[in-house]
């Protein structure tokens, strides 16, 4: 029963089934016995014979268990009938032992039979319907096979994958796809079965992106097999919550079971597709085996359809390129060709809308003047804003086109920031765009931009394609431009000379002639006399057209209706020598009393026809030209249709490389002279020297025409007598060569010669002729653009290696930083895409308007180099600058029309081409190129490196930035170490200080020098210089710590040697701090004692008496090491002692220590009488001499003045600085050597006076005191100044200072000013000790 | 310049109080069988002066009012000293009939200030302590204060 349950029988069927059964297993033997007893008494074989059947039948239908009750039931039924006598009850039932026995055994084996049949059947009947379902899976995959055939679109496809697998294995399917450089699986295809659901499973897939390294999803791609899964596995109910796109598709659906099958293909995982019911369902090994089938055979497709879109796409490219081409080729002008190139672009690709803009440059607004959309399906409203609405620049996808000058791509415009046209893209399903500019050298003329319903990738390789598109656009249009400018002039001339030639006829009513102007007698060969009173329709109508002629004026004369009159007819003419030829007519009547009289003003059309004919031909030449883009097929072509149309036998001549001639075509008018003419020319060549035509027209680049052509011709071009013999043969009599030239070069030669037909060409034949030529030429070089953009494209793949090898070399060498090394690079690689001998960057100084050549590589030109720099004007690489776009120049040799050419070709260099380097529309400079050969560079090529160039000017420019910001932080780190740097230097008794700091470069490099000098207490002064190792704004920070510290320290009087041990130990601590070098002293100025201490810093070097020398070194560098003690040394400086401390970027200007202090020694004594301020300057002058120095330069001097010099102390006046000015005045005192008690004297006096300034001067205001002490031959003068306001006259102290001071001092005057008040004193002297030079 | 010179020089002292360079006074009273002695060394400025006056009113609190001023080892004193000085001498003589004030110094250059500003003339000056204390003896049996 259960088996039956799982196949899908329902349970009451089953018991029905089962009582129907053995109902009749029961009746079919009692009807039988019934039947046998009404004949006989004793049952015997009949009854066996539906017994067993009966049996048989029972447990077929029923199975084992009806059978044999129904065996067992009928045998005792039997016995009871028959055997036993009526009346017996079931207790007395006698038993027959052995035939019930036997009957029974039969019943039972019949029924297991039956059984076994049944059971067979039941199998039989499993197999069938699993048969079934293969045969559906089978037809699944059938459908879908030719779904795949059908569908190249791969997403289309998966949808369909996934509604077939809805169709046998559950509800709903997704199918995600692995994708290459992302984490997540993409959703492909979905369906549901219930189309309400489609978008619910859709969002719940679409907002939980998959992450491919979800454990059950590994699993899954990893395992070959379809994996079930049940929301009761305890694994799936714990991923739920966790995994969001489990959790998204459990709350949105009612999820019983899922299935989830890898999709594999040629050993590549490619992704999943899970299916999943809303109904408890469990999946067998059929399910799995099917499933495994689909995703085998969806792997498959997948692939395939990758690899056929990649396919199709290469394809739709080259289409898109052929059908653009085409266009342009075909049309005669722009507007003519936009329809077919926005067609071709938008069919090729099966986008939905394209459009073009033009620029309208007086407005500086896009106009969008063209669109298109397939027949299929419009787009109104996004049309019409399109069209009614011009962009300004940068605004929109095609104002940005138009900013940038390159193609762009917009996954989706509905949700792009910059797409005014959002909200009609959106409303009219329009989302995937792109644009590119068409463009002429770097100059924007229109933008096309074309869009996609789907939200698509941008697409690097069509972006590419469409920019190679554009500029053919632009080619062409420049090319219009030129040939518009030629046909209006033309036109113009043609109308002036139109008019003049007028003929006026005028006839009357009868028709007789009596007005034949000048122009009618020259057209039509009568003398106005001969035709005057004649009968026009006799004089100039053909004969077949007079009676019509006739008729109708006398029509008019009666009806006054004529066909012709007042209007402009065409018609034929008849000369007096009997040719015909067309004329234009407009006949009017004359206003008159009398009859009436017909004015007709002709004109010969003979030319206008001839030019009509003229068109055709060449339109249907243009035709043949552009049926082929093989070059060689296209002059075929043109041969082909000269003849004889134009000339008897015509001959393409092309010019190889190299300069010689191939024939590449010949049509002869009699196609078998076409052998005789080739033959005769492939043994006589065009000889170089010889005045052949063909060469002529190749060195000239000019079309020439012979209109019969002297024997003497035959002469000079024939090798000898049988090639003479052999061209007089041919029988030219008139030829015409004209060269195909195209950008700018002359391709090839056409020769049209006339032989048979006696023709002899004329002007009009010539301009027929070059017509023709120029139209071949732009098909040949369209042809060979055509091959070389083929070229190109295949070439382009191996381009992208290049390109990126280069982009790896910017971002290298960006790093640095140093730009010659990136030329060097650039350089390198440039010589992959386009050989040079020389390369040279030259950049534009706008400000002098001045070339700089930063880089060369290549030979030196033999004058100097620097002479390619210089002003812009008259170079080659100006005119670059000013088109911005590329020259090329074949060879120097020809022309010297600008500077560089006599140089370069001085230099072997004969061709070259200048490609601008622009960014952000700006050109900045250029990029040249210079090779031995002439002609080598051509416009093409230039083109080709364009690229490049770009991107150099965008490395140069964001060096040049780079720079700029390099520059601004050394401004900022400057302005730092400036403001570390003590701004005003201490002025000490008895000593003097100068110091100078100079960064290696003024502009850029900044170092962590410095120098310091201080005040501390009792007048001494502390002195340091250091360099920290490292620049810019963290060094001068350092620095500035190490500064202060040392300040600190020093004010706390802490000795040097213990000052730099504490710096150390702070360094040390921080250990992002830059190790530095350092020097420390501290002065006495009164004793000269130098204390000091140097930590790894050059000695400062000291001269005393006329020698310098060098003071003592110390220990290493701070932060170096935590726990360093550094020794403290000791040095007397004698008055008159320079002391100079520098940092090493002086030393080691040299590059070579030896020297460098060799130099400095000398330098110290070279400056020694300047002062400290001028002599650090004269110094690091003078140790440079000139060299560019490569370090920071930290200069200190520290001067001990002699004992004769001045004494001029400044501070202060405040009680506590009165012991100071005391101890200077004694110093000095001393110094000049007068006795003890006299130095005394002088103390108390000038103390004296100080205090009075203190105490009275400035009223409790801060002020300043100077003390100036000076001798002067024998007189100590001592000068006690304030600058205060105010003095009190009389005070109770005052009387008692100042007895002091004039007590002690030899003569006091006092002098008070608004200014203040000065007090001087003097002493005469009487030096004892030292004798003082006078002065 | 000798140069490279690890251990100081030891300058020749020209001067005894040269070392005294730091701006300092130092002065310490003490009593010396009954009589109150002030020393004073360093220099006495306007800066220090303060100092000075600060250890006399001391004293004048403690009703000393015999005092002497040892300047001995004074090396400077100005106008500000003076004023404190001779101020000290009328007070100690208005509070006490028999209040008086001695200095004691012998540097010429001292006794050049005491000369010029004519205090000399009112202070009772000694050139030695000990001829200052047999002096003072004298002082202290006098009738004092009231």
């Amino acid at each position: 029963m259960a088996d039956r349950t799982r196949k899908g029988v329902k349970p009451y069927q089953a018991v029905l089934r089962t009582f129907l059964t053995g109902l009749v297993g029961l009746l079919v033997p009692l009807v039988g016995t019934l039947f046998i007893t009404a004949a006989r008494t004793q049952y015997d074989f009949p009854f066996i014979f539906l017994y067993l059947p009966a049996v048989l039948f029972a447990s077929y239908l029923g199975g084992l268990l009806p059978g044999v009750v129904g065996a067992v039931v009928s045998t005792l039924l039997a016995d009871y009938l028959f055997i036993d006598p009526p009346g017996v009850t079931i207790a007395q039932l006698r038993v027959d032992a052995l035939p019930t026995l036997l009957f029974l055994l039969s019943g039972f084996l019949v029924a297991g039979a039956g059984a076994q049949y049944r059971q067979h059947q039941l199998r039989l009947q499993e197999d069938l319907m699993h048969s079934r379902r293969r045969e559906r899976g089978a037809r699944l995959i059938a459908s879908l096979m030719a779904e795949f055939a059908r569908q190249s679109d791969l997403r289309v496809m998966l949808d369909a994958i996934a509604r077939q697998c809805t169709e046998v294995l559950g509800e709903w399917c997704v199918i995600a796809l692995i994708e290459p450089d992302s984490p997540w699986l993409r959703p492909g295809g979905l369906h549901h079965q219930d189309p309400e659901k489609v978008s619910r499973l859709r969002s719940a897939v679409e907002q939980a992106p998959v992450p491919k390294d979800n454990p059950l999803i590994v699993r899954i791609l990893e395992g070959r097999k379809p994996v079930p899964v049940y929301p009761d596995d305890p694994l799936i109910q714990e991923l739920i919550p966790k995994v969001p796109v489990f959790r998204e598709v459990f709350s949105h659906l009612n999820v019983q079971g899922g299935l989830s099958v890898p999709i594999h293909a040629g050993g590549e995982t490619l992704g999943l597709f899970s299916v999943g019911t809303e109904s408890p369902r469990r999946w067998d090994g059929e399910d799995l085996r099917l499933a495994a089938w689909i995703a085998d055979r969806a792997g498959a497709a997948i692939q395939n359809a990758r690899l056929t879109d990649a396919r199709n796409r290469a394809q739709q490219r080259l289409a898109m390129q052929y059908e653009v081409g085409r266009a342009l080729s075909e049309s005669a002008n722009l507007e003519e060709a936009l329809p077919r190139i926005l067609r071709a672009i938008g069919e090729t690709l099966a986008w939905v809308w394209a459009a073009f803009w033009i620029v309208d440059r007086q407005a500086n607004l896009l106009r969008c003047i063209e669109t298109w959309h397939p027949r299929s399906v419009v787009f109104p409203e996004f049309e019409a804003v399109s069209r009614g609405k011009p962009f300004p620049p940068g605004v929109g996808l095609p104002g940005r086109v138009w900013t940038s000058g390159q193609p762009a791509w917009i996954p989706d415009v509905v949700k792009d920031d910059n797409f005014p046209r959002a909200p009609f893209a959106s409303k009219e399903g329009l989302h995937g765009a792109f644009g590119f500019p068409v463009l002429i050298g770097r100059e924007v003329l229109g933008v096309a931009e074309c869009f996609n319903q789907k939200i698509l990738r941008p697409d690097e390789d069509l972006l590419q394609t469409v920019a190679l598109i554009g500029n053919q656009i632009g080619q062409f249009i420049e090319r219009k431009r030129a040939e518009e400018g030629v046909r209006e002039s033309e036109a113009f001339k043609g109308a002036i000379l139109e008019t003049a030639l007028d003929c006026i006829i005028s006839i009357d009513h009868e028709g007789k002639v009596v007005e034949f102007n000048a122009a009618a007698e020259r057209t039509f060969g009568y003398s106005r006399a001969d035709a005057v009173g004649r009968e026009m329709a006799e004089l100039i109508i053909p004969p077949s057209l007079r009676e019509r002629h006739r008729r109708g004026l006398a029509h008019y004369l009666a009806t006054g209706e004529g066909p012709i009159i007042g209007k402009r007819v065409e018609m034929s003419a008849l000369r007096a020598d009997g040719t015909e030829f067309p004329v234009e007519v407009a006949i009017t009547r004359i206003p008159s009393d009398g009859p009436p009289i017909f004015a007709g003003h002709l004109r010969d059309v003979t030319e206008r026809k001839h030019a009509e004919e003229t068109r055709r031909f060449l339109a249907e030449a243009t035709r043949e030209l552009a049926a082929s883009l093989d070059y060689k097929t296209t002059l075929e072509n043109l041969a082909r249709l000269a003849v004889p149309r134009l000339a008897d036998w015509c001959v393409v001549d092309m010019v190889e490389e190299d300069g010689s001639l191939r024939q590449v075509a010949i049509a002869h008018r009699d196609p078998a002279k076409v052998d005789m003419a080739r033959e005769l020319r492939q043994r006589y060549p065009p000889e170089p020297g010889t005045p052949h035509p063909v060469l002529k027209a190749v060195r000239t680049g000019q079309a020439e025409v012979v209109s019969d052509i002297p024997d003497s011709m035959f002469v000079a071009v024939a090798r000898d007598a049988k090639h003479r013999e052999a061209i007089r043969q041919a029988s030219p009599r008139s030829y015409m060569v004209v060269p195909l030239n195209a950008s700018g070069r002359t391709l090839g030669v056409i020769t049209f010669a006339t032989a048979e037909s006696d023709r002899r060409y004329g002007p009009a034949d010539l301009a027929l002729a070059e017509e023709l030529a120029r139209r071949a030429a732009l098909a040949v070089d369209n042809a060979r653009l055509y091959a070389a953009e083929r070229d190109a494209h295949a070439q382009a793949e191996r381009d992208a290696r290049r390109v990126s090898a280069i982009n790896r070399i910017i971002a290298i060498a960006s790093s640095s930083l140093n730009l010659g090394e990136v030329f060097d690079e650039f350089a390198e690689a440039l010589q992959l895409l386009l050989p040079y001998a020389r390369v040279t960057v030259s950049l534009h100084d706008p400000e002098r308007d001045w070339l700089t050549m930063p880089y060369f590589k290549g030979p030196e030109l033999t004058a100097p180099a620097a002479r390619l720099e210089g002003p812009k004007a008259g170079t080659a690489r100006g005119r670059v600058l000013d088109s911005g776009r590329a020259y090329v120049r074949r060879d120097t040799l020809e022309t010297q029309e600008f500077s560089e050419d006599h140089m370069l070709a001085s230099a072997g260099i004969r061709s070259y081409a200048i490609v601008p380097m622009s960014v952000g529309g700006r050109v900045i400079g250029t990029l040249n190129f210079g090779h031995h050969k002439p002609g080598f560079y051509t416009e093409e090529h230039a083109r080709l490196v364009q690229p490049i160039a770009d991107q150099l000017a965008l490395t140069i420019s964001r060096f040049q930035l780079f720079d700029q910001v390099r520059r601004r932080a050394g401004e900022l780190s400057e302005t730092l170490q400036r403001a570390l740097l003590p701004a005003d230097l201490p002025k000490a008794p008895f000593t003097a200080i100068g110091a100078l700091y100079r960064p290696a470069d003024p502009e850029a490099k900044i170092g962590g020098d410095w120098y310091d000098a201080i005040l501390l207490p009792e007048d001494r002064v502390l002195v340091s210089i250091g360099d920290v190792a490292g620049q810019g704004t963290a060094a001068a920070a350092a620095m500035g710590q190490v500064r202060n510290i040392a300040r600190a320290y020093a004010l706390e009087g802490r000795p040097p040697a213990q000052i730099l041990a504490t710096i150390n130990r702070f360094l040390s601590m921080h250990r992002e701090t830059p190790q530095l070098s350092m020097w420390i002293a501290t002065l006495d100025p009164f004793s000269g004692d130098l204390v000091y201490s140097s930590a790894g810093h050059p000695p400062p070097s000291v001269l005393a008496d006329g020698q310098a020398d060098f003071l003592s070194t110390g220990g290493p560098p701070l932060g170096t090491m935590p726990s360093t003690e550094y020794a403290e040394a000791r040095a007397k400086l004698t008055p008159g002692t320079r002391l100079v401390a520098y940092t090493d970027g002086l030393s080691e200007a040299t590059r070579d220590v030896v020297e460098g202090e060799r130099r400095l020694l000398e330098a110290v004594l070279f400056t020694r009488d300047d002062p400290p301020s001028r002599a650090v300057e004269g110094l690091v002058e003078r140790v440079l001499d000139g060299t560019r120095p490569h370090d920071d330069i930290a200069v200190l001097i520290l001067d001990t003045l002699p004992v004769d010099a001045p004494l001029f102390f400044s501070l202060p006046a405040s009680p506590e600085n009165l012991h100071r000015i005391r101890r200077a005045v004694r110093a000095l005192a001393q110094r000049v050597g007068i006795s003890r008690d006299r130095v005394e004297d002088v103390v108390m006096a000038v103390g004296e006076a100080a205090l009075n300034v203190v105490e009275h001067a400035y009223g409790g205001r801060p002020g300043n005191l100077t003390v100036h002490g000076e001798i002067h031959g024998n007189l100590l003068t001592i000068t006690v100044r304030d600058f205060g306001r105010w003095r009190p006259q009389v005070d109770r102290g005052r009387g008692r200072g100042t007895r002091i001071v004039e007590g002690f001092a030899d003569s006091v005057r006092t002098h008070t000013g608004p200014a203040g008040t000065l007090v001087e004193l003097t002493w005469g002297l009487n030096r004892a000790t030292l004798a003082v030079p006078q002065s | 310049m000798e140069g490279r010179a690890e251990k100081p020089h030891e300058d020749e002292v020209e001067d005894g109080h040269e070392g005294a360079c730091l701006m300092e006074a130092h002065v310490s009273p003490r009593i010396v069988d009954g009589m109150a002695v002030l020393d004073v060394a360093g220099e006495l400025d306007l800066y220090t002066s303060p100092k000075l006056k600060a250890a006399i009113d001391g004293l004048l609190a403690e009703g000393h009012t015999r005092l002497l001023v040892n300047l001995l080892e004074t090396t400077y004193l100005d106008s500000t000293a003076l004023s404190i000085l001779s101020s000290a001498l009328k007070q100690v003589r208005e509070v006490d009939p028999g209040g008086n004030l001695g200095l004691i110094f012998n540097r010429p250059q001292v006794e050049r200030i005491f000369a010029i500003t004519g205090l000399h003339q009112i202070f009772p000056i000694f050139p030695t302590e000990s001829e200052a204390l047999d002096a003072a003896k004298a002082w202290l049996t006098e009738p004092g204060k009231a």
